[in-house]
């Protein structure tokens, strides 16, 4: 899913950059400092990289990872997860190579901004508004939203991808568009399951009122 | 938070230049135009590898870094092909697109001349460089200091991942469904702990982080505790309920108390990291209140009980540094601070190294190291010896008894009494939210108090419990240390005899235990007991 240097062109290479530049620093600037350099959004950032250290068995020896931005977003609001997968997408071009440095605008774009913000949009929009302040068990519905919103921010990251291939010149559209969905359609399943499993688990975790305030080892 | 953070290095400077033309140097080769010849893409990966082997990257090194590329590289050289446009070749039958066979080319070179300097760079500057040099790069400072917060949260994260996949994998027999349930708990419950970590991280931070210079408060630094409540938010029941004590300069106080007994919660008031709800504290002579905060916490250093969740510095020495940096003293001053800090806790020699390369005592030594270069007088300390092996223990005990004679008040909460009975010239025990008792660390062989406390004796009052039990007539005195043990044999074993059990076992052979104590029946009992 990360792109990687040398499969997109300059003039798509500066698109993106421009809009991710343009939308990070807005987020940066719209978010508190306080908040902004709270050790949630590092320690979060860090739960996404270790979380993708942990394979998830899909079928017959095959296993795949999540990806998490949507994760973090239902959990933590979609600022927040802006910046946690900003964080996790420059430590893995940075670390382990997994998408470029020219690309990263793009894989930000793809992986931090609109992949997650449509899949917690689509979140949103199935479960519901929440009144503030109330009790609420998790629900089917819940889990549907959960799910739909981790599938919808795989194959929308897919998408995009597809777009800039394309856009780059590196196949015909409709070719690129059916090779990446079909992957990613499938994909998605086990984003969004995994998304449904963990959101679920910590739903059920959430009775202890608010963790932030507690000092320690009260939660677990 | 990054002034604070950050230490001059004479390396900054060029560690950024490299940082910088590195970066310049991947740009180039990633936005070298697509529509260029395969061959000059060819030459600036040649020339890439030819620069790097110059620059003596180890092999090994490198080869682990190829092996990241090779998904990057599979998807340019086979896919790349099959899906470009143009004209197309068979082979075997499969339309190869040549358009696509370039391009696929012109992306492998792009990813093997990067991966040259993106390992150069990795090998030369680790993250407690990097970071520095992204900060002379003008990097967004919210950018960098995420960064940072996550690589250190990542180390120690990683190190739970993989103790709970082992945990998981001794405990999933069936696997299927069951695996996939509980490899998706396992990543809810790294996520509580994640948060849970988060918020012991502002504590800690806001307790290390946010003193002021200062001038010194009154010479004695002895604190007075009154009827102090708190009641934690959205919690139906008062932690502490109307807490009163006084603890003399140099004391050393241990806390004892079973968990949850308001222990911690009454160290962090101490620390002003919790609001004062209701009451008063003074610690040497000021009053604690919003607008003193700093003052008190330059005075008092706190140790956490999980020292990861206090360890803020990228090395060692960078951790230490934080409390000293924070005051407006000579650099001389501050760096013989520092280096006096480091040798006390035994880690003159690791101060380079990251904190998450050191063992579980050497950061909790860390951690101390880091209270004792701040230079308060008082030391607050989280059960200081939870986790720790015997000679982690006694090395803490020599520092503590070192800082002790050096002047500090130390304050100690523990779970552990017999660390509690030898160590402590005070002790205090706590029950659900109260003291119910304080003094001197005699009455910790008080058994009907102890147990009201929900804790044991000390295992030597223990003992000595059991023999007296036997022979009610005796006056019932429990030496509860070592020291007062061996006071009380010394009374009853007349001093001849001692004298001639020496002898005898001088003789005998140092090992040889039994024959020794055969004519003393009262010590033979006790050993038995």
């Amino acid at each position: 899913m990360h792109v990687s240097d040398g499969f997109l062109e300059v003039p798509v290479i500066a698109a993106t950059t421009v809009a991710s530049v343009g939308i990070l620093s807005v987020v940066a600037k719209r978010t508190p400092a306080a908040e902004l350099a709270s050790p949630m959004v590092g320690a979060s950032a860090a739960f996404v990289i270790a979380a993708q250290m942990v394979n998830f068995p899909v079928a017959a020896s095959v296993s795949g990872h999540i990806i998490g931005g949507v994760l973090v977003a239902i959990l933590l609001g979609w600022r927040v997860s802006v910046l946690v997968m900003t964080a996790v997408l420059v430590i893995q071009a940075m670390l382990f190579q997994d998408g470029g440095i020219a690309a990263l605008g793009a894989n930000v774009l793809n992986l931090a901004i609109v992949g997650p913000g449509l899949g917690y949009l689509v979140y949103l929009g199935i479960r519901g508004r929440i009144v503030e302040g109330r009790e609420r068990a998790w629900t089917y519905r819940d889990s549907v939203a959960a799910f739909l919103a981790g599938w919808t921010a795989s194959v929308v990251a897919a998408l995009l991808v597809a777009v800039e291939l394309w856009l780059s010149g590196q196949a015909e559209l409709k070719i690129i568009m059916l090779l990446m969905l079909s992957i990613h359609a499938l994909i998605g399943i086990a984003e969004g399951g995994a998304t449904v499993l963990i959101a679920r688990f910590l739903a059920h975790q959430q009775q202890c009122a608010d963790c932030s305030q507690v000092p320690r080892g009260n939660c677990s | 938070m990054q002034p604070i953070l950050s230490t001059t290095t004479n390396k900054r400077g060029s560690d950024a230049a490299a940082l910088g033309g590195c970066l310049a140097i991947v740009l180039v080769i990633a936005l070298f135009p697509l529509s260029a010849a395969v061959y000059w893409h060819g030459l600036l990966a040649f020339f890439s590898a030819v620069t790097i082997s110059v620059l003596r990257v180890p092999a090994a090194y490198m080869f682990s870094r190829g092996l990241l590329i090779v998904p990057g590289l599979i998807a340019a050289m086979l896919i790349l092909p099959l899906i470009g446009r143009g004209e197309t070749v068979p082979v075997f039958g499969i339309g190869i697109s040549l358009e696509g066979l370039r391009r696929g080319s012109i992306a492998a070179c792009k990813l093997l001349g990067i991966m040259c300097w993106l390992s150069w760079i990795t090998w030369k500057l680790p993250p407690q460089r990097m970071f520095p040099a992204m900060e002379s790069l003008r990097f967004p400072r919210w950018l960098i200091a995420i960064l940072r917060s996550t690589y250190s949260n990542f180390s120690i994260l990683s190190r739970e991942v993989s103790s709970m996949r082992q945990a998981l994998r001794s405990r999933i027999v069936h696997r299927g469904i069951w695996l996939i349930q509980a490899t998706g708990k396992m990543l809810s419950l790294l996520f509580v702990r994640t948060r849970v970590r988060a918020a012991s991280q502002v504590i800690a931070c806001d307790s290390r982080c946010n003193v002021d210079d200062s001038p010194v408060m009154s010479a004695t630094s002895s604190i007075e505790i009154e009827n102090v409540s708190y009641c934690y938010p959205g919690a139906s029941e008062n932690a502490l309920h109307g807490i009163c004590l006084e603890i003399p300069a140099q004391a050393k106080v241990a806390i004892l108390g079973c968990n949850g007994a308001g222990k911690t919660t009454l160290l962090l008031h101490l620390n002003a990291v919790f609001p004062l709800q209701s009451g008063r504290i003074t610690i040497g002579g000021i009053a604690l209140s919003k607008s003193s905060r700093s003052r008190i916490r330059e005075e008092v250093g706190m140790l956490f009980q999980n020292p990861d969740d206090q360890i803020l510095g990228l090395t060692v020495e960078e951790d230490v540094a934080i409390g000293p940096n924070q005051l407006r003293i000579p650099e001389t001053e501050r760096t013989a601070r520092i280096e006096s800090a480091l040798r006390q806790a035994g880690l003159w020699n690791r101060r380079d190294q990251p904190p998450h390369k050191l063992s579980g005592g050497e950061r909790k030594r860390l951690a101390l190291a880091g209270g004792i270069a701040g230079g308060g007088r008082v030391l607050l300390l989280d059960e200081p010896m939870a986790g720790l092996d015997s000679p982690g223990r006694d090395e803490i005990t020599v520092i503590l008894d070192d800082l002790h004679r050096a002047g500090k008040t130390i304050i100690a909460a523990t779970h552990d009494v017999d660390f509690a009975a030898e160590w402590a010239s005070m002790v205090v025990v706590m029950d659900s939210g109260r003291i119910i008792a304080a003094g001197p660390p005699d009455m910790l062989t008080d058994a009907r108090l102890m147990a009201s406390a929900g804790l044991s004796m000390s295992r030597l009052a223990e003992a000595f419990a059991a023999f007296y039990a036997e022979c009610p007539d005796v006056e019932m005195k429990l030496p509860g240390t070592r020291k007062a043990v061996v006071e009380w044999l010394r009374k009853r074993i007349p001093g001849e005899k001692i004298k001639h059990n020496r002898r005898k076992k001088s003789q005998v052979g140092e090992d040889d235990d039994e024959g020794d104590s055969s004519d003393c029946p009262l010590s033979q009992e006790v050993i038995e007991q």
